[in-house]
């Protein structure tokens, strides 16, 4: 579960174990984490995510039982080993995701369902269909994209704003269409 | 419609998000209203155009869409049998829909004679709309919906996401940890014991298809709102969510069905348009936000202050 802090909690109050993957991103988060699960008590182990991560399914199916795992790493890395927990016969109650990089999201247009490139600006032009998206922070782990919505023109920054931000380099446009 | 029906949501004078689920007493899931033709005619339009937007499930759920299928259609054959029939030839079923004059012949659990998946067949009967979700441990996935009248949610983006998740826009649910209650409340609920609650919003235009794919086109009216047309645009939009454990999959089905009451009409009921005052008054700015009404929030509320003060007088 992405950024969901009551879970975590109640998941650090269960368990005696976590190991914690973390990338250079999520390196901040992990610290954190980890301070938190020592004065808990907790056992910890942190492993860095670099490569392919060869042997991560043989390490993690050698860990004791009741064993919990927090990933904190940006989301493209979290979508790539998510896949190899569940292979690793981890559940989603044993795996905590903790995503880094907020902001640097692909955005999903509700518009017309097409993928646009991250993304740090509140809003962005669909590169699919051309319409004003404002870019929220609801991510989709299928989409591996946040939320773009409608926005109206009495919503609109003003037309010259939405120019520059059409023509920077930040909007380039992925040629993915769900 | 007559107000004599409208599920007014409120209960106190302020409104904030709790676990606000009751027993559903009668059990019946179903309700058929006198709009049921032309709101069923409208959500198969819907489907026709926008499939994709109105209808998504995982291949899985195939068993759970037919538990659907068959409690749906055996409770509308009972409860409202003048407008509904289902009967039985061995694996062969006969369902007829008197609303609409039609019948359809088809055998049990095999898809392929309904021509479409069960959950997308039945809920071309129902005017709910119809969301699935199963329970993997401990938590609710979404994982298939018939959708075509949406409080400005997607189904498309919200496919495959957990109930956690699925509320991260709410302002404070997730935070508070309220989402993560009703969540284990849910996956609490037994078979046979279906539950209920009520959700609000207040939508400017009459539209039942408030869906965010479609917002540049409905989305401006927020801003049209007066103190000449407030009356008669905005229009409280409640739906009623029932929830039900299905016995054999232990998926739970939602269904929700929607209303919407012109202002004008409400206030006829001086103690909801009181009740209303009072809940916008108090209401929360992040609420306020989420819910849309800021750009005619005050508006409504001097037209509703305005109302009472000329019956006070």
């Amino acid at each position: 579960m992405m950024g969901d802090t009551t879970r975590w909690h109640r998941m650090m109050d269960d368990v005696v174990r976590i190991v914690i993957f973390a990338d250079s991103d999520g390196e901040k988060h992990s610290t954190n984490i980890e301070a938190e699960a020592k004065i808990r008590g907790l056992q910890v182990d942190i492993r860095r995510i670099d490569g392919n991560m060869t042997g991560i399914e043989t390490y993690l199916q050698a860990q004791p039982m009741g064993t919990r795992v927090v990933v904190c790493a940006t989301r493209s890395n979290i979508q790539q080993l998510r896949p190899r927990f569940v292979d690793a016969g981890y559940g989603n109650e044993e795996v905590f995701f903790y995503p880094a990089g907020e902001g640097h999201s692909r955005v999903f247009c509700v518009g017309c369902y097409g993928i646009n490139d991250p993304t740090t600006e509140a809003t962005n032009v669909c590169c699919h269909c051309g319409r004003q998206l404002a870019v929220s922070t609801h991510y989709s782990i299928r989409h591996d994209a946040v939320f773009g919505s409608l926005t109206v023109p009495e919503q609109r920054v003003p037309t010259s704003e939405v120019t520059r931000i059409a023509n920077s380099e930040d909007f380039a446009c992925e040629s993915i269409k769900h | 419609m007559a107000t004599s029906r409208f599920p007014f949501p409120f209960t106190a004078s302020e409104y904030h998000y709790s676990n606000n689920l009751r027993p559903l007493d009668p059990p019946v899931l179903i309700q058929v209203t006198p709009e049921y033709v032309e709101e069923v005619r409208y959500k198969r339009a819907l489907l026709r155009q926008h499939h994709d937007r109105c209808y998504q499930s995982e291949q899985e759920t195939m068993t759970a869409q037919w538990e659907v299928l068959s409690h749906l259609f055996h409770e509308m054959a009972e409860v409202y049998p003048q407008h509904f029939t289902l009967t039985k030839q061995d694996n062969v079923w006969t369902f007829q829909n008197h609303l609409l004059q039609e019948q359809v012949q088809f055998e049990y659990l095999n898809t392929q004679s309904l021509g479409m998946e069960p959950l997308d067949f039945v809920g071309r009967h129902v005017q709910e709309d119809l969301i699935l979700m199963s329970q993997r441990d401990e938590e609710l996935v979404l994982c298939a919906g018939h959708l075509c009248f949406p409080g400005n949610w997607s189904l498309k983006f919200d496919a495959g996401m957990t109930f956690m998740d699925i509320h991260h826009p709410v302002p404070g649910i997730v935070e508070e940890g309220l989402a993560e209650k009703i969540q284990r409340f849910l996956t609490y609920i037994e078979t046979g014991r279906p539950w209920t609650r009520l959700n609000w919003s207040l939508n400017a235009g009459r539209r039942l298809d408030t869906s965010p794919e479609t917002f540049d086109e409905w989305g401006t009216l927020r801003f049209q709102v007066t103190a000449e047309n407030v009356a008669e645009l905005v229009h409280l939009r409640v739906e009623e969510q029932n929830l039900f454990r299905l016995p054999r999959t232990q998926s739970l089905l939602f269904t929700i069905h929607t209303y919407l009451l012109e202002i004008e009409k409400l206030v006829k009921n001086h103690a909801w348009r009181d009740q209303l005052y009072d809940v916008l008054r108090t209401l929360a700015p992040p609420l306020v936000e989420y819910k849309g009404i800021l750009p005619f929030h005050q508006v409504l509320l001097n037209y509703l202050h305005g109302e009472r003060v000329r019956d006070d007088g």
